[in-house]
């Protein structure tokens, strides 16, 4: 028998939940004690990574006018988190866009918010493009100094950590929980899973259609990450009368509708998962099956139709949903 | 006559019948030295090369052998969680489950498996 303990709570907008095993070495915290650790750390790592707080240590470099600014350990990690995700993609998953976020409407916290209708969005939305790089790369121009605890950019730049934060927040708890036989940290569905017990015997993560928020089918995961992306939950209506949601085309500055409506990926952390599934989305169909074909996912269409791509270890719940496995 | 023949015989005789040297009579009745080192080397030869011939084919199988490990890793915990006290009262939930790991399925928690969904 092995046991685990499991422990949800809210932040960062989402639910927040802690699965963990059995200490591996005695003397080593009990679960209970951890996963009350771990929240602690969580509910400070939202708080000081925050965009819509104006005191946070984000919202305090964002509105610095040296081009050079000290920063602490966690907010040059996070910075860099950023600046790693563009480069991982080419730009797609751009941490500058913050400007542009806020003129779609997304100037403040939206967890309180219902909303808007995917399906009434999709059947108003242009036609459908895959987004591409900002032309400027000002992220480029973005650089960490963990050494110094600095963070440069020219005077102006905004920084939105919000792209790759859950995925660097279910790595950093995993680490912290590396001494226990297993583990799984679910940042709002940006998950990171670990230890020994899992590699033997693998969790299943189950994956939430965006259309239906029904359960596609399962993944088995015995280490690394799985993340989802997708338009169903940060949606809403704007002045205008038109639909926005958050993933931006980094190219236009405006909401993508690329042909899909989700893309999830697993990869060696949960902060690659996360920022390859973002770029999946954001890419399209085609696009999304190159990002996803060493490691695996699944792209959701707007159809609701699911394909599963690369080697994906997926137990399908209703084999008419996944179309193709690429 | 006889008698002085017979002693002036005896007496001539006298020096041939006297025993050799103790060292000049080992050294005719067996081989020399060099025979011995001879044979002593041509025997350690022999057997080193007896020896050699018995360590060649365990070299030669050495590679072709296929080693299999095993780990077995088993693991018992008894364990009590007991909620910490108002930790639901911020909005937290706890839930104590045990897990089977002798079934060729994947864990099933109390509360669901793990879902990744968009946040």
């Amino acid at each position: 028998m092995s046991h685990a303990y499991d422990f949800t709570f809210r932040s960062m907008g989402s639910d927040i939940r802690f699965l963990i095993g059995a200490p591996l070495v005695p003397g080593t915290p009990t679960p209970d004690d951890a996963a009350q650790r771990e929240r602690r750390f969580v509910l400070s790592f939202a708080a000081r990574l925050s965009r819509f707080d104006p005191a946070s240590e984000l919202s305090l470099l964002n509105h610095d006018p040296r081009p050079v600014v000290p920063a602490s350990a966690l907010l040059c990690a996070a910075v860099n988190a950023g600046v790693w995700a563009a480069q991982r993609t080419g730009g797609l998953v751009d941490p500058t866009l913050v400007d542009a976020i806020e003129r779609t409407g997304y100037t403040s916290s939206r967890d309180e918010s219902e909303p808007a209708s995917l399906r009434d969005a999709l059947a108003q939305a242009p036609a459908r493009a895959a987004a591409a790089p900002a032309s400027g790369a000002v992220w480029a121009q973005v650089h960490v100094d963990p050494a110094e605890g600095t963070v440069s950019r020219p005077p102006g730049v905004k920084i939105d950590t919000g792209g790759t934060g859950k995925g660097l927040c279910a790595d950093a708890v995993a680490h912290r929980l590396s001494g226990y036989t297993r583990y799984v940290v679910d940042c709002g569905g940006d998950i990171a899973v670990g230890g020994v017990g899992a590699r033997l015997e693998p969790y299943e993560i189950e994956v939430e259609h965006p259309l239906t928020q029904q359960p596609i089918g399962a993944i088995r995961l015995g280490r690394g990450g799985i993340a989802t992306s997708g338009m169903n939950v940060r949606i809403w209506r704007t002045e205008h009368g038109d639909f926005a949601h958050h993933l931006l085309d980094p190219a236009t500055g405006r909401p993508v509708w690329s042909g899909l409506v989700g893309a999830t990926a697993v990869a060696g952390s949960a902060l690659e998962a996360e920022t390859l599934s973002k770029a999946a989305l954001l890419l399209g169909p085609a696009g999304a099956r190159e990002v996803l074909a060493e490691q695996g996912g699944l792209i959701i269409h707007d159809d609701g139709r699911v394909e599963a791509v690369g080697p994906l270890g997926l137990r399908r719940y209703d084999s008419s949903a996944v179309i193709a496995h690429a | 006559m006889m008698a002085a023949t017979t002693t002036e015989s005896a007496t001539a005789a006298a020096p041939h019948a006297r025993p050799k040297p103790p060292a000049t009579r080992r050294r005719a009745s067996g081989p020399d030295r060099l025979t011995v080192v001879l044979l002593a080397t041509a025997a350690f030869l022999v057997v080193l090369s007896l020896l050699a011939g018995e360590l060649r084919p365990v070299t030669r199988h050495a590679a072709a052998r296929r080693i299999v490990l095993r780990r077995v890793i088993e693991t018992k915990v008894i364990e009590t969680v007991i909620p910490t006290p108002g930790a639901n009262a911020t909005g937290s939930s706890v839930t104590s489950s045990s897990v089977s790991s002798s079934g060729s399925g994947a864990p099933a928690y109390a509360s669901g498996a793990p879902v990744t969904r968009t946040s």
